[in-house]
């Protein structure tokens, strides 16, 4: 069995998304799966050790019972590179090395996941090269769709890994873009001796954050609706224009959640007449009773923030787009996702099982 | 969203409407339920002023605290009442209201007034109240009128079940108020203005009653002869049309809307909790139904008194008659600007008015009688303006004189003012010395207004009130489409998860709804879009296609009058470039080249969707016309033919389409069908929410019009 070994150049490539889909989509099909991150990039702190913020959420989300650190054996942190720096020998090769062994003991296969841009471990002789090498590794690199098909970092990567990387999955494809991928790309790869492994459309649902997490990191105060906290917001809108250019603008955009200044009835409202999921009004203005009861009977959440509409919008965009697939719901559709749009017999004859 | 509007038909009434106005105009009895001791209570007034104003029949006070109140017997509960109960006025705490409506449906009431406030107005506990005796209601067959209102009043039935402090007199006017408090106000003005009201309802929340069912009753009502309402938003566009359009087939609708403002918008969303709506779908909306919208109170009541106290003209042509010169041009002035014409007198009234008048009086119209003038001059010369058949309306103007015989003067008006015919509408200009005449003048129905462009103001509604009731009913026509291929498209985008179409797909849109488009191809080469050019025969027009770029010259990704194979070539390759640098990740599907379309007369065609009437339907001229003069006409769709037309004519830049220095008129048929079809378009296709023809260049009458540019813009929402 060969490991197969998720790498991308970018970050937000979903990655780990795709990496949970593909585990539970090869277990269904009743092989044992293990996962892997060999180099840990973002800490996080669980019972009084460091891992993989990536590789505790991915574990938990399969509820593989790996220890941590066999999952994520080498964390980069700036100590590690201060010992890179200073010349100290750090002999890491051994633990991931072992580590896979662990995992790898007794499974089918082993789905690995690089370091979000692909010059993790470069300075510490662990590249990507080297590590599929250690454990006989094939590569697939992930992307996030974009116009040009970023062909530039995959001969890139192809010139790092060689015959490793033996192919792409494109994700993130506009419904438009999808024969052009799925035609013109996975000739310009067969032609450079790679396959595509396949093509996930864009998908609102995966980029959502829900109500909660808003309101948490809002640290807002929720005024009605609170059985729909849980609700998915795919996207904002600040309410600042007059109200009519606001309603052109809102009727446009299904399942959003609108910034406004508390003051703001009318937006609140045409807010309300669409498709919202919630209502954040800003600058600590609780709203009239009357939008109130109107939010209410449509079923909208209202919440009401503390900071002006900019800095809750300084707040709220970076959350779009760049929070991690952890919704069951979301979880689910990527699972949908992968099993119309990835080859899995291909993967799975790329890995020899 | 998404609403279609149906075919508005005055046939359209529905069948409840007897019922609504037996149950609350003129109920058998009527139970007051929270009548109270406490003298300054809601409860205690409202049951004085239902004893004041001479209820006929049983009327019935319900407090489980009191035996007798102002000489009634009082009822512990609905239910303990002998005889049956009508109507059920309701003043108790909200906490109770559910309790009595229970009482109230068993007892078979047909409705109930809710006069406590604190339902929705208060939050998402009074919403939870309000739907719970919205249900109790529904599910007894009993309807609501409020909760949150002043209450009803009919002077017709003496039925007051409000707790305002003053009794109206009877008259002609059925008032529908949203706001209870300015009723309150009004009616304390119209006592002492002696003006008075068949009906006066308060809206409060509209639970269940609104303005809709109000206006089909009104409708019915033989005590109604003008119906006006002051609002502050509608909550079914459609239905409101269709009830104001059965109304006004009938009698006059004069209505106040206010939010017309941005912060006047915002403060009725927060008043009642719905969106103001924009001022040119109401203005649409309003023409397309015959209704008149006053800018004031002011100018409501001006309107709706000439409309309750005399007849309509049979056509624009005004005389004035006067005693002095001023007042008289001031009338003149306002009758014109305002589109109504001063009426050129028969030889025979100039004859009978030089035979009767002094020598320095005017006979010519406006008749000036001169300022020493008495009754009998006035006498003269009313008479004979109004025995000339060029007159259709007559103004007299009053300045209080030396020799004026005020009270006399104001007995000849109101004679002449019961010609039955032709409205007579008076100016006693003045305030405490012609105040003798103009109560004359009120009491014998005609309208008195302090200045005379105020009365002119009142002759132009009842002009256009005239004019509304001679346009024959009219439905929109079908237009021979390919609707299937438009549902095609839309719904690919729509399953690509794109709100606005491609220029691509906005073509094949347009097409399929029969808009003459310039020929177009889609070139991803510049080979390719040397190969178009050359068959669609230079010079060609190339532009960017991308979902990404929709300002297409803002991204440098236009060329006009490209002449040659060498101009194509470098034209391709700039707008590549210049796509790339306005938006690197652009999705560019490539390059169209295009016919050059001779040039004509530029329009603009645009549809928006307005949360309460749909979708709205502009016209305007091109560039500066729209942009920065803002001379655009619109019209709720779907369009008429002859409602398109009027939209044309509207403008007014009209002349330059009409042809103005020898130039020959434009293809109006062209401008009008491509209306039409845009109005079809979007009435089948509710998802369009969006819409631009810029332009539509109209080549002169017979030469067609071409849609060069078009723009759609899809909801995300679901349908």
């Amino acid at each position: 069995m060969a490991p197969l070994y998720l790498t991308s150049t970018q970050a937000l490539s979903g990655k780990s998304a795709i990496c949970i889909a593909l585990c539970l989509q090869f277990k269904a099909q009743g092989l044992n799966v293990g996962y892997m991150k060999p180099l840990g990039t973002v800490p996080v702190e669980v019972g009084g050790r460091l891992t993989d913020e990536d590789a505790l959420f991915v574990s938990r989300t399969l509820q593989i019972d790996d220890p941590l650190d066999s999952i994520s054996p080498v964390l980069l942190t700036p100590d590690v590179y201060d010992a890179v720096l200073k010349g100290m020998p750090l002999g890491l090769e051994d633990e991931i090395k072992q580590a896979y062994d662990r995992i790898a003991a007794n499974r089918d296969l082993v789905i690995m996941e690089a370091t979000g841009t692909i010059s993790g471990g470069y300075s510490l002789n662990l590249s990507a090269s080297r590590i599929a090498d250690m454990v006989g590794a094939k590569a697939i690199h992930v992307l996030a769709y974009r116009p040009d098909l970023a062909t530039d970092n995959l001969m890139m990567v192809k010139s790092m890994l060689g015959d490793r990387l033996v192919g792409a999955i494109v994700n993130s494809v506009p419904p438009d873009a999808v024969e052009r991928v799925k035609v013109t790309y996975a000739k310009f790869l067969s032609r450079n001796g790679m396959r595509l492994f396949g093509a996930l459309p864009v998908d609102k649902i995966l980029s959502a954050v829900s109500v909660r997490e808003l309101v948490d990191v809002l640290d807002g105060e929720i005024l009605c609706c609170r059985e729909r906290e849980g609700d998915l917001v795919e996207s904002f809108q600040v309410g600042a224009m007059n109200v009519d250019s606001a309603l052109r603008y809102m009727m446009r955009v299904p399942n959003k959640a609108v910034i406004v200044g508390g003051d703001r009835a009318d937006i609140q409202l045409a807010a309300l007449q669409t498709s919202t999921k919630a209502l954040v009004l800003t600058g600590n203005l609780y709203p009239d009773s009357i939008i109130l009861s109107r939010a209410t009977e449509v079923g909208v959440p209202v919440i009401v923030a503390r900071m002006e509409t900019m800095a809750a919008v300084k707040l709220v965009e970076p959350m779009m787009g760049r929070i991690r697939v952890s919704h069951p719901r979301q979880v689910a559709r990527m699972l949908d996702l992968v099993d119309h749009g990835v080859d899995l017999q291909a993967l799975r004859q790329v890995a020899g099982v | 969203m998404g609403e279609i509007f149906g075919v508005v038909t005055t046939s359209d009434v529905s069948e409840n409407v007897g019922d609504i106005l037996k149950a609350f105009f003129s109920p058998a009895s009527v139970a007051v339920v929270g009548a109270s001791r406490n003298e300054k209570g809601l409860g205690h007034t409202v049951l004085k002023n239902m004893l004041e104003m001479g209820f006929p029949g049983p009327i019935y006070p319900v407090n489980p605290k009191a035996d007798g109140l102002l000489g009634l017997k009082v009822y512990p509960d609905l239910v303990s009442i002998p005889g049956p109960v009508d109507l059920v006025v309701v003043v108790v705490p909200q906490p109770l209201v559910a309790a009595v409506l229970r009482d109230a449906v068993a007892k078979g009431a047909k409705g109930a007034v809710i006069i406590t406030a604190g339902f929705r107005e208060v939050g998402p506990e009074g919403l939870a109240a309000e739907k719970e005796i919205t249900r109790i209601a529904r599910e007894g067959g009993m309807r609501i009128l409020g909760p949150n209102i002043l209450g009803i009043i009919d002077t017709k039935s003496r039925l007051n079940a409000t707790f305002a402090a003053a009794q109206p007199e009877v008259g002609d006017i059925a008032f529908v108020s949203q706001s209870g408090a300015l009723l309150t106000a009004i009616l304390d003005w119209a006592v002492s203005e002696q003006v008075g009201f068949s009906k006066i309802v308060s809206l409060g929340n509209k639970a269940d009653l609104s303005e809709i069912d109000m206006f089909r009753a009104f409708r019915q009502d033989p005590d109604s002869r003008v119906v006006v309402a002051y609002l502050e938003g509608v909550t079914n566009g459609s239905e409101f049309r269709k009830a104001a359009t059965a109304l006004t087939k009938k009698k006059p609708l004069v209505i106040v809307k206010s939010g017309g403002t941005a912060a006047g918008s915002r403060a009725v969303s927060s008043h009642t909790g719905s969106l103001a709506g924009s001022e040119a779908a109401y203005d649409a909306a309003f023409k397309q139904s015959g209704i008149l919208r006053a800018a004031t109170m002011q100018d409501l009541f001006d309107i709706s008194l000439a409309f309750a106290y005399q007849p309509l003209p049979a056509g624009k042509r005004l005389a004035i008659v006067t005693n002095a010169g001023g007042p008289g041009i001031l009338a003149t002035d306002a009758c014109e600007r305002k589109g109504l014409q001063l009426a050129s007198f028969a030889p025979e009234t100039i004859a009978r008015l030089r035979e009767h008048l002094p020598r320095a009086a005017s006979v010519y119209n406006p008749v000036d009688v001169i300022g020493d003038a008495q009754a009998d001059r006035y006498q003269v010369a009313i008479d004979a303006a109004l025995a000339d058949p060029n007159v259709n309306s007559l103004l007299v103007l009053l300045t209080p004189q030396a020799m004026t015989e005020i009270e006399k003067t104001a007995e000849v008006v109101v004679r002449a003012g019961q010609n039955g015919s032709k409205p007579v509408l008076a100016s006693f200009m003045g305030g405490e010395a012609v105040a003798p005449g103009l109560q004359i003048l009120r009491e014998g129905r005609v309208p008195n207004y302090t200045f005379p462009e105020r009365a002119v103001e009142a002759l132009v509604a009842m002009d256009r009130y005239r004019e509304w009731q001679l346009t024959p009913e009219e439905q929109p026509v079908e237009m021979k489409v390919d609707r299937e291929a438009a549902a095609e498209v839309i719904r690919r985008a729509r399953e690509a998860g794109r709100t606005a179409l491609g220029d691509l797909e906005a073509r094949g849109v347009m097409e399929a709804y029969g808009l003459r488009l310039p020929g177009n191809k889609l070139a991803t080469s510049a080979n390719e879009a040397v190969q178009f050019a050359r068959e669609i025969g230079y010079p060609v027009v190339m532009k960017i296609v991308s979902p990404d770029i929709l300002h297409k010259s803002d991204a440098g990704g236009v060329r006009v009058g490209v002449q040659d194979d060498a101009e194509v070539l470098a034209a391709y390759k700039a707008i590549r470039a210049n796509a790339l640098r306005y938006k690197r990740d652009a999705d560019v599907w490539g390059v169209a080249v295009q016919e050059m379309v001779k040039p004509g007369r530029e329009v603009i065609l645009g549809v928006t969707h307005d949360p309460q009437f749909g979708h709205l339907v502009m016209f305007g001229l091109g560039g500066i016309y729209v942009e920065v003069l803002k001379d655009v006409s619109f019209r709720v769709a779907p369009l008429t033919p002859s409602q398109a037309e009027t939209m044309v004519h509207e403008i007014r830049s009209f002349p330059l389409l009409a042809g103005v220095r020898g130039q020959p008129p434009a293809d109006l048929a062209a401008i009008v069908d491509a209306l039409l079809r845009v109005s079809q378009l979007v009435t089948d296709f509710p998802e369009i929410i969006e819409l631009d023809v810029n332009p539509l260049v109209v080549n002169p009458a017979g030469g067609g019009a071409t849609a060069v540019d078009a723009r759609i813009i899809l909801t995300g929402e679901n349908h």
